[in-house]
Order: structure tokens, then sequence, then C-alpha cells
């Protein structure tokens, strides 16, 4: 057997105890949910189940249930898990285990564990090797072996015993269908066309199974053999374990046997997701329309835009099995849905989408706006976005959100998305077929609500910095390609070459500067560029730009401010000027200058706007939330700090 | 049996227990055992066994696991599979 390390995640038991402590429930969940999902060991169960009731104050719709399992192994370790993860997604639930190969008896006996405990939901996981011995290692050729004789008799009995409870219990009934052996018992002669092999006997109890859990309401089946086959039967078995504890479940399948319950325990306990919200930009397709453009995004059937439209297959699926999607991007609208609509590999288009939210809005109120539009509980949603910050921010602001952690390789995504347990559905109803499209019809927007009151606790929590420093030969690239690139923050789209950049560089009545961010979740590296340049006393912003990967977080706040303080306090600048012109795509920066305070100094035919600063008044104040770092170059923090 | 086990060992050991069977880790020693810890009962030993070998990447034989008393075994084992 191989043991697989632990994976680590970001978070550990001491932040996550810290946070606690702190007072900060919703990051203490969102990190509790990272930490476990990320290393779902019983001990880290444990730690999980212990620190719910401290948290669960999110999560005012909870659900308690009681859940019995009837076996014929040991089941423990699994549930133990199951347990942790149902109280991550809402579910408490108190588990109670029938004896081992009793389940028989307690499905019969009036008088069992279950009359007392009143289980909601009855899982009953009897093995292959427990139910129908004959076909798990004893040799189709063996003529002294009825085995169809012996599967039909397996068949006859399990069916008693159900409908013997269900005439006594509304509670549901998830049963457990058969396995095969890890190896052929006769081998390759097994499969072949002469043969009557194990397999097809299995098989004919598990279609059996299937005709006696449709005459029976409230009774479900567990594909168990899919899940191992899933796994790998040789990874999923563990023979040492099975003979000394009674447990066939190597110890790294326990998470996928406990995933697997809960997604019977979520849909039971009504604490499904009813729609998913998908981000755009690097979701759906690769790239960033507003940048790229309909013809730069990656979406088709060839790498890499293979991965998002395998993604967008996913979704497309979910949609058939009743989930509404619905959209929320931060992307100029017109641009979104021109890819949407025109775009030769979208599988998804506008009419399967019931909201769509493009705006540059924050995205948590985007989503509030989605449940209410749709008039269904916050609780009800579920996020795909592959910006881990956004992600963050929905979860810390609407902690009751299913946000999904999306890996970070888009060739990930679309298995991610199949694994979430969320959008299980046991049943279908022809309103769930129908749904998303009905929505679709009566969509009319929400008046927009104001901002959220916690946006500033969001920016604190990114701990950005920022670095301005002059171009340098290591920068100039990367500046000269932002300004070619950059289309939706950029005040005057003005294009430069690298030589152009740099002669501006070296004239003395110019700066050519560059702004490098990190956050708390890594260095986003050089994002921003602003050029300068300065005649009399007056300092000219030829061009501001900034990567889409940092709007939305008040970086151009702060890089305004600090131009102000350089241009007053080391050149001497009486008045900041600076133009907007307009562009298909650079509305994102159309309001810059009057947000800040400028005044509106002049109107041209053409529709440009020219926007001026009295820098012999008070300066724009600097965004606290964003510490400054010296870059060692002509701007440093110490006069910035007595300017301000 | 052997020698006494490397405190670290044990120290890593009864951190394990402390989280699995929700006790304080300033309650445990090498000589916690399931007489003292009451969560510690037989599917307990399972789990906390599940637990060790998967945190230490160790495999523990049947011959091993009967001589499990308290901690202090435990962090033989652990110390045994990595010498």
């Amino acid at each position: 057997m191989t043991i697989h390390p632990v994976q680590t995640s970001s978070f550990d038991k001491k932040q996550i105890d810290a946070l606690i402590a702190e007072g900060c429930h919703s990051d203490a969940l969102a990190a509790m949910r990272s930490f476990f999902f990320a290393a779902p060991t019983l001990s880290n169960a444990s730690f999980v189940v212990a620190r719910m009731p401290k948290v669960q104050h999110l999560q005012p719709s909870r659900v308690q249930m009681r859940l019995a399992i009837l076996r014929s192994f040991t089941v423990e370790p699994a549930a133990a898990l199951l347990r942790a993860y149902a109280a991550l997604y809402g579910v408490d639930l108190e588990i109670r285990f029938g004896e081992f190969n009793t389940y028989a008896q307690e499905l019969l006996s009036p008088t069992s564990f279950l009359a007392e405990f009143q289980p909601n939901i009855v899982v009953v996981a009897a093995q292959t090797r427990d139910l129908l011995p004959d076909a798990w290692d004893k040799s189709s050729l063996d003529l002294s072996i009825d085995l169809p004789a012996a599967c039909e008799r397996a068949l006859a009995d399990m069916q008693g015993y159900l409908q013997a409870y269900r005439s006594r219990s509304s509670a549901s009934i998830v049963v457990q269908m058969l396995e095969l052996p890890e190896w052929p018992v006769d081998g390759v002669l097994g499969s072949q066309a002469s043969q009557s092999d194990v397999a097809m006997h299995i098989s004919r109890f598990n279609n059996g199974l299937r005709e006696t859990a449709a005459a029976l309401d409230g009774v479900y089946l567990l594909d168990y053999d899919a899940l191992v086959a899933r796994h790998g039967r040789e990874r999923w078995h563990d023979e040492q374990k099975w003979l000394t504890m009674r447990m066939p479940v190597s110890a790294d399948c326990l998470p996928s046997l406990a995933q697997e319950y809960l997604r019977f325990v979520l849909p039971l306990a009504g604490k499904s997701c009813k729609a998913l919200v998908c981000d755009l930009d690097n979701t759906l397709w690769g790239g960033v329309i507003g940048e790229d453009g309909i013809a730069g995004i990656k979406l088709d059937a060839e790498y890499p835009g293979a991965a998002y439209r395998a993604l967008q297959q996913v979704i497309a699926n979910l949609a058939k099995r009743g989930i509404i999607l619905a959209v929320a991007s931060k992307n100029n609208e017109a641009d979104a849905l021109l890819a949407i609509e025109q775009h030769s590999g979208m599988l998804l288009r506008a009419k399967d989408f019931s909201v769509m939210r493009i705006n540059w809005n924050d995205k948590a109120q985007s989503l509030r706006e989605i449940a209410r539009e749709l008039n269904i509980g916050i609780d009800s949603l579920a996020f795909i976005d592959d910006n881990p910050v956004e992600r963050r921010r929905v979860q810390a602001e609407l902690p009751e959100v299913c946000v999904i952690d999306l890996p970070a390789d888009p060739m990930r995504y679309a298995s991610a998305l199949q694994a979430c347990p969320v959008f299980e559905r046991l049943t279908i109803s022809s309103e769930d077929r129908e749904r998303g499209r009905m929505y679709a019809e009566q969509r009319e927007r929400a008046a927009l609500e104001g901002s959220s009151g916690t946006l500033e606790e969001f920016y604190r929590s990114l701990k950005q910095t920022l670095e301005i420093a002059p171009v340098d030969d290591l920068s100039l690239a990367r500046v000269a390609q932002l300004t070619q690139k950059t289309n939706q923050f950029n005040t005057t789209t003005l294009r430069c070459s690298e030589q152009e950049i740099a002669s501006m560089a070296a004239k003395p009545d110019c700066d050519a500067l560059c702004m490098r961010v990190t956050d708390r979740f890594g260095d986003n590296g050089i994002v921003a560029v602003a050029l300068l340049r300065y005649s009399g006393d007056r300092c000219e912003i030829v061009d501001l730009l900034m990567s889409c990967r940092v709007i939305g977080r008040k970086v151009e706040t702060a890089i305004l401010a600090q131009i102000m303080r350089r241009a007053r306090n080391e050149k001497g600048s009486n008045v900041l000027w600076g133009w907007f012109i307009p562009t298909a795509k650079n509305a994102p920066a159309a309001e810059f200058y009057p947000q800040h305070g400028f005044a509106a100094a002049l109107t041209e035919g053409d529709g440009r706007t020219a926007w001026e600063y009295d820098l012999t008044q008070a300066l724009l104040p600097s965004p606290d939330f964003i510490e400054l770092v010296d870059a060692g170059a002509s701007i440093d923090a110490p006069v910035d700090k007595i300017a301000a | 049996m052997s020698a006494r086990p490397n405190l670290e060992t044990v120290a890593r050991v009864c951190a394990v227990v402390a989280d699995l069977f929700s006790v304080p880790e300033d309650e445990l020693s090498g000589a916690s055992s399931p007489a003292t810890v009451p969560a510690w009962d037989s599917m307990g030993q399972l789990n906390l066994i599940l637990e060790i070998e998967q945190q230490f990447g160790i495999e523990m034989s049947q011959e091993r696991v009967m001589k499990i008393t308290d901690i202090d075994s435990i962090a033989e084992i652990i110390d045994s599979a990595a010498a």
C-alpha cells in the first residue's frame, strides 16, 4: 500500500484558533474549509467539529440530521470525516452505527436501535463479500456453486429488508450497490463469450436493486463500484486493514467514501445549491475579454482553450439537472455579452444564464442581487471564480455561499466542479429541467444597491503593498507591454515602444514610473505605469494605466496620492493635470479623475476631457490599508509621510 | 521493550491524540492511555492508528498494534520505523 503524504493548506490550526479568538468568525470558517478540504484527516475532522459551535452562527439555516449506518464493515473512520464535511456544508450530523453484519435484523426488527434513534437517513453498507460471497472470490467454474440462484436469493432478501423497514419508517434509505472483485476470479477466461462470469451476476444483482428501489419511495442507490473504480481498485482496498480491523478501505480513500455519503446527505438535508454563479475571464474562457478581445480569448477544442470548454460542458450538464446559472463578472457588459453570444467556442449562451451581473461592482454585492432576483437564499448559491482574491472576498462577506476553490491549473477546473458535492439531486422534476429557462424569461434587473459597508475590511484583509520606482532596464519590457496591452484602466491609451519609454525615462522633465503590487496571495508584479511630464508649475499625467488584475482595490488611489506628493514636494508643481481620452474599452477609468477630486478643465469636441487638481491645497490622502514600500529610488516614503 | 522513545516523537503523538480526542494537549504525556483519555476506546484506537500511519507515513503491523498500551508505546513504534 502506498501512503500519500497529507497535503498542505495555506492555513494551520493555530491560525484558525487565532481567527476565532479575534472574533474573525467568517474568516475562520473560510479557513477551516480550506484547511480541511486540503487535508481531510481524522484529527483535522475532530478539530473542525470541535470548533464549529464558535462559527456556526454564520450559517443560520443549519440543519440537524440523524444518520444510521447499517454495515458489514468498519465504517466509523469514514463517518468521522463525513461529520466534518457535513458540518462545513451546514449540516450537523448525529451518526449511529449498526452492529457488524446485522443490517438484516436491524431493518426487519421493530425494536432495533432504529426505532429509538428515528434516523432521517439510513445507509445500508453491505459489501459483495458479505452479501454475495459466492461472487467475490469463488470461481464461476465451480459446479457446486449455483451463482444465479444465490444472486436471486440475495436480491429477494434485500428487497424484503427494505420493504419491511419502509413500512415502518419514512427515513430516506441509501443502499450501496455491489462492487466487482479487484481481480477477475477466472482471469481473462471470465470475459470470454462462452463464460458466465461473476461480473455478470454482480451487475444483474445491481440492476435488480435498481428495480427494487424504483418500486419503493425514498430508496436511493449508491454506485459503490463506480466509486471504487474511479479511485482504482488496488488503491481503494487495504487488505491488512480488512483482515485486522474489518476495514476494507485504505486510509487514503476514506475521504472519498465520506464525500460519497455527503453527496446523499446534502440533497436529503435540503442543502444542495440551487444556482451556480460563474465568473467569465479566465474561468469560462482563457484570457481577459476586455484586454484580449473576442479573437484573443482561449476557448476551443484544442489546448489551452479546451480546458475552458470542458468546464462549460460540466456547467451545461448541471443546468440540465436543474441548476440555475448566473454570471458575476467585472467587465464592460457589452464586451462580455459579445463574447458570450458570438464566440464560436461558447457552449453556454446568454439564454442559459438566468441573471447576469456584468459590471465593475463588488462581486459580493452582485451575488446578493442575483439571489434576490432569483428569489432564493444566499445559501443556495455556489460561486466559481479563478481569482482567489474574489473568492476570498465573497466568502468573507457571504459565509453562506458555497465558494468553490478552483485549482490553479485550468485543466483541472472541470473535474474540480464535478467533485463538488453541492449540486447533487436524487430526483428530477420537469420543473427542474425547465427552471433555467423560466428564470431567463422573467429576467428583469432590480435596481442596484449601494456599495457594501465592509469593503474597507476587505481591502484591509488583502494586506497590499505598493512599490513605485522609475522604469529601469529590468522593467522596461514589461512597462512597454503594459502600455500596448492595457485597454480598460487606461486614461489616454498611449501605446509606447520600449525605445519611447526609455527616451521618456531619460528626459529630465519627464518621469516614467512603474508600480509593483503585492498582496497576501503573492506578488502581482508590475501592474501599473504612470508617465509624467513637468512644465513650469504644472505636472501632466501623460498616461496612467493599471492592469485589470488590481482594478477595484484602491491601488489607483494610492498611486495618484503618491504622484501628487512627488509633483509638489520634489518637482515644485502647483497643478496636476490629466487627460481622459475615451475608447471603446476604457470605461473603468472614465470616472477616475472626478472621483479623486479633480475639477473639469476642458472638454474637446472628440469627447476628450481634461482634469486638474490644485496641489497647493490638501492632497488626496493615501489609503492607509495599502503599505508603501520604499523602492530605494527617488520616490521614497519619508518625504511622503512628511507631506501627508 | 526498546529504549525510551524520542521526546519529540512523544510530543507529536500527544498533538495527534489531543486533536483526535478533543483533549487539551497539556493534559497528555507519554503515560496517557485508554484508561486516562475517555474518548480513546476501541474505535478511537482504530482512528488513532490510521491517523498515526498517515501523519508519520508508516504502516504498523498487527503485532505492533497489539503492543500499544499508551502514548509512549506508539512513539516507540514510530521511532523504530524511522530507525
